[in-house]
């Protein structure tokens, strides 16, 4: 049995935001800001009132004050005052066609006065920095207090920093690194994309590209000061995700403007706008320090990561453990200091993306173990098993797993490694990384089981398929469970009004939330009275966090002559409990590590000044199918999951690893340390040329 | 202007202004399975036969293909079914954005060498960028597609 979207998605018949249009529909563009600070001094609209099929032309002062956000309430519909970041949303068109609006708002004058700008968290926590938000603090939400350097969003740190310190200075061996990373764009082939229509405080419908409509109309009724719950978000196909699509990105906006027109409002972003003013992973500069003894073992180590969080922190990842990219999960540390700040600056803001923070973390504390390990004198892979966490111990942030089976996923991915010949004259190196990420269910969703005809069963859920197969996963478990045949259960997706909940897909625990609620549903069905529709919802956290390992092996080639780089093989290792979709589940591993394969080697914003240079797809490469290495693949089975389908995470597994294991491969081949993403031939080429 | 052509083996005209783009002539009349991503002739996903030949209708003036034979994904896969079984069977896809382009440029490939080998299909098939899956699933929906002809 297929996925039950196959045939419609292959032969264009599946509906996209994009592909909607309503009747009576007008279309908005709008005017965004091309300096990166600066005051707005005035805004004159009278040309692109002038232009034909022009409807209205809104600014700051024409729609509402209240900003919108997540945790942190800090973004506004249309810049007001001032502006924070190229790319943000000055002034909106709305106009009879999507080219007249964009035509119109191209027409727009602002006048500016430009201010100093912080572009880097080193700038932004400078004393005397200018201020990116006046009173940051003001706003709801806001962790930060009056009288924190000024830019500062948010300080986590957990553990003693004066203990670790201690620790270090007396240890047998240190490393003390610092790594950087660059800003990458989600890569979601869908553009961003809105429809909105307002009809009263009582009727508000959304065609969102969103994959947390739940979420989503929370954030737009607060933000206009109308009833959730009177806010409906239409059922959608969403064209990839990866954490880019779960903030309401312009639903605000559109839906104020078809308050204010009396018209449903289409809005679509052409793709450069999402590269530079959607919501991309944030940049990060990390410092490592490591401490081992004699033996290699870990005696203390510490994490520090400044976050580029942006213009706005509305939807940079906010949690209250440590923060993704200074996480140690895998190893024993027993003393441990993590501190990640978030910062703002004068760039485009910084949302989720695919395992927040752990690419960039990842990157920086495998890379460091290797440095490690060659100070120690040990083997890469010798280091790492004398310190890889077993079951019964805690992490470094004394987080109990259920269990721990790193050092078999270890073994497993060193004796499945089969050496490739490099090309003639390429250097050969291998490189290894590991990763571990816990699955909590957290599993807030529900389901209507709606007996029809004919023996079949139709079952409406309100999870949003991102593409990761989600609804041909719900349909395999409820067909096991309650005896039907697969083709016989149709899953419909449904709107914000026809169920009553779903946390939104993301944080790796759609399968997890999907086992428990059909527990509940396959229970309640078997009670039902006859031919009735039943409806389950749950709403619980495991409590339990059940940890998935991933080690990853690279073999790469590299040409002494020109640096040029070729992954000859990406071997991934992942620790696994039940499978319930095999193909579905292969498609995580190989996308993941595809995307980190992007991340290490060819993505980059390649930002500057304040701008994103690379501003279309032609300048921000994704990997292709002609770029992708082979791809091996060990499980491990025999893991421990959630609940009775005894599942567990694989989404965000297999892409935080990657850039280390690439990097750990080109110091294996060239003796070459690159600490700084992307690896490029031209950095490696800069680095061989420095050992001569 | 007024543009005429051939669209999935049926006559075709729209009234659209004379800079319009094909991707946007076809979206605005029905046939939104061409979808547009990147916008800038990279991504593939507006992928659309013209004469035969696969063309990014994202930066193709609708004007250039009048009076000219024109397939878009619906046609395709009506007129050739083993294209689309190829692509249920073997799940070339995930979210399906990049989908409708592949499957356009897997009917191209079958058309100018039906006979390609792996890396003859991983190079014919870079022009079609795909977020999700990693490729391998989509190159054995090609090859299972070309193994059919």
């Amino acid at each position: 049995m297929s996925r039950v979207d196959a045939a419609l998605k292959a032969s264009g018949r599946s509906r996209y935001v994009a592909d909607f249009t309503l009747a009576n529909m007008a279309y908005a563009a709008v005017a965004r800001s091309e300096m990166a600070h600066a005051r707005i001094v005035s805004i004159d609209t009278s040309a692109a009132r002038g232009c034909p099929g022009v409807i209205a032309v809104f600014t700051a002062a024409d729609v509402t004050a209240t900003p919108y956000g997540r945790a942190l309430v800090d973004t506004p519909l249309l810049a007001r005052d001032k502006v924070r970041f190229v790319g943000e949303r000055v002034a909106a068109v709305v106009a009879a066609t999507r080219h007249e609006a964009e035509y119109a708002a191209a027409m727009i004058e602002v006048e500016y006065e430009p201010l100093d700008a912080v572009f880097t968290p080193s700038e932004a926590l400078a004393p005397g920095a200018p201020a990116v938000h006046e009173q940051p603090w003001a706003y709801q939400g806001a962790a930060a207090k009056e009288g924190d350097p000024i830019n500062l969003i948010h300080r986590g740190t957990h553990g003693s920093k004066e203990a670790v310190d201690a620790a270090l200075a007396s240890a047998a061996f240190v490393v003390d690194h610092h790594y950087t990373t660059q800003g990458v764009h989600q890569g979601y082939l869908e553009p961003q994309a809105c429809i909105a229509e307002y009809i009263s405080d009582e009727e508000v419908r959304i065609w969102l590209t969103t994959k947390a409509p739940y979420r989503v109309r929370e954030m737009v009724g607060k933000c206009l000061d109308i009833d959730p719950k009177k806010i409906e978000l239409e059922p959608i196909t969403l064209g990839g995700d990866f954490g880019g699509k779960g903030s309401p990105q312009d639903a605000p906006l559109c839906t104020e403007l078809s308050r204010k027109t009396g018209r449903p409002i289409k809005m679509t972003l052409r793709y450069s706008e999402d590269l530079t003013a959607a919501n991309p992973r944030h940049p990060a500069e990390i410092d490592v320090r490591i401490g081992a003894d004699e033996q290699g073992r870990i005696v203390a180590a510490s994490m520090v990561a400044n976050l580029n969080a942006g213009a706005y922190g509305a939807f940079t990842p906010s949690v209250p453990a440590p923060h993704g990219a200074v996480e140690i999960p895998s190893y024993r540390v027993p003393l441990f200091y993590s501190e990640a700040n978030r910062v703002y600056t004068n760039t485009v803001p910084r949302g989720n993306m695919r395992a927040p923070g752990a690419p960039q973390g990842t990157f920086a504390l495998e890379s460091a173990m290797d440095e490690l390990a060659l100070v120690v004198g040990i083997e890469p892979a010798e280091l790492r098993r004398r310190n890889l966490l077993v079951t019964g111990e805690a992490d470094a942030s004394h987080v109990h797993w259920i269990e721990h089976r790193g050092l078999e996923t270890l073994e497993a991915a060193l004796n499945a490694v089969v050496p490739i010949e490099p090309p003639e004259g390429w250097l050969y190196g291998r490189g290894i990384s590991v990763y571990s990420r816990p699955t909590t269910s957290m599993a807030s969703t529900s389901l209507r089981l709606t007996p029809v005809d004919d023996g079949c069963l139709r079952v409406e859920t309100p999870l949003v398929e991102t593409g990761t197969g989600s609804h041909t996963v719900l349909r395999q478990m409820l067909a096991d469970q309650l005896g039907f045949a697969p083709q016989n259960i149709e899953i419909v997706g449904v709107s914000t009004n026809d169920l009553p909940r779903d946390a939104g897909a993301g944080a790796s625990r759609v399968t997890a939330g999907f086992a428990a609620v059909v527990d509940v549903a396959a229970k309640a069905w078997m009670n039902r009275s006859r031919d009735e529709a039943i409806v389950v919802e749950v709403n619980e956290d495991s409590g339990v966090d059940v940890g998935s390992y991933t080690v990853q092996i690279a073999q790469v080639a590299v040409d002494p002559s020109t640096g040029q780089l070729k992954i000859l093989e990406l071997l991934n290792a992942v620790d696994v409990a039940a499978i319930i979709n095999p193909l579905a589940f292969q498609m995580q591993i190989d996308g993941g590590a595809t995307m980190g394969v992007g991340f290490a080697t060819l993505e980059n914003l390649d930002e500057a000044d304040g701008q994103v240079w690379a501003a279309n797809m032609g300048e921000y490469k994704l990997p292709s199918a002609r770029d992708v290495p082979r791809y091996k693949t060990v499980k491990v089975p025999g893991a421990i999951g959630l609940g009775t389908a005894n599942v567990k995470n694989i989404g965000e597994s297999t892409t935080p690893p990657v850039a280390a294991a690439i990097a750990n491969a080109v110091f294996d081949s060239t003796k070459c340390r690159i600490r700084d993403l992307p690896i490029t031939a031209e950095k490696i080429y800069q680095a061989l040329k420095g050992q001569q | 202007m007024n543009v005429k052509m051939t669209l999935n083996g049926e006559p075709f005209s729209a009234e659209t202004p004379s800079d319009s783009l094909l991707v946007d002539v076809l979206r605005l009349n029905g046939f939104t399975g061409t979808k547009e991503g990147c916008g800038v002739g990279v991504c593939g996903a507006c992928t659309v036969i013209v004469n035969e030949v696969p063309v990014a209708s994202c930066i193709y003036l609708a004007a250039l293909a009048q009076g000219q034979d024109v397939w878009t994904v619906e046609g395709l896969t009506t007129k050739d079914p083993a294209l689309l079984d190829a692509f249920v069977e073997k799940e070339g896809m995930q979210c399906g954005i990049c989908t409708p382009g592949q499957v356009v440029s897997a009917y191209a490939l079958g058309i100018e060498n039906p006979k390609a080998s792996e890396s003859e299909i991983r190079e014919f098939m870079a022009g079609n960028l795909c977020r999700c899956t990693g490729y391998v699933t989509i190159t054995e929906s090609v090859r299972t597609y070309l193994a059919s002809k």
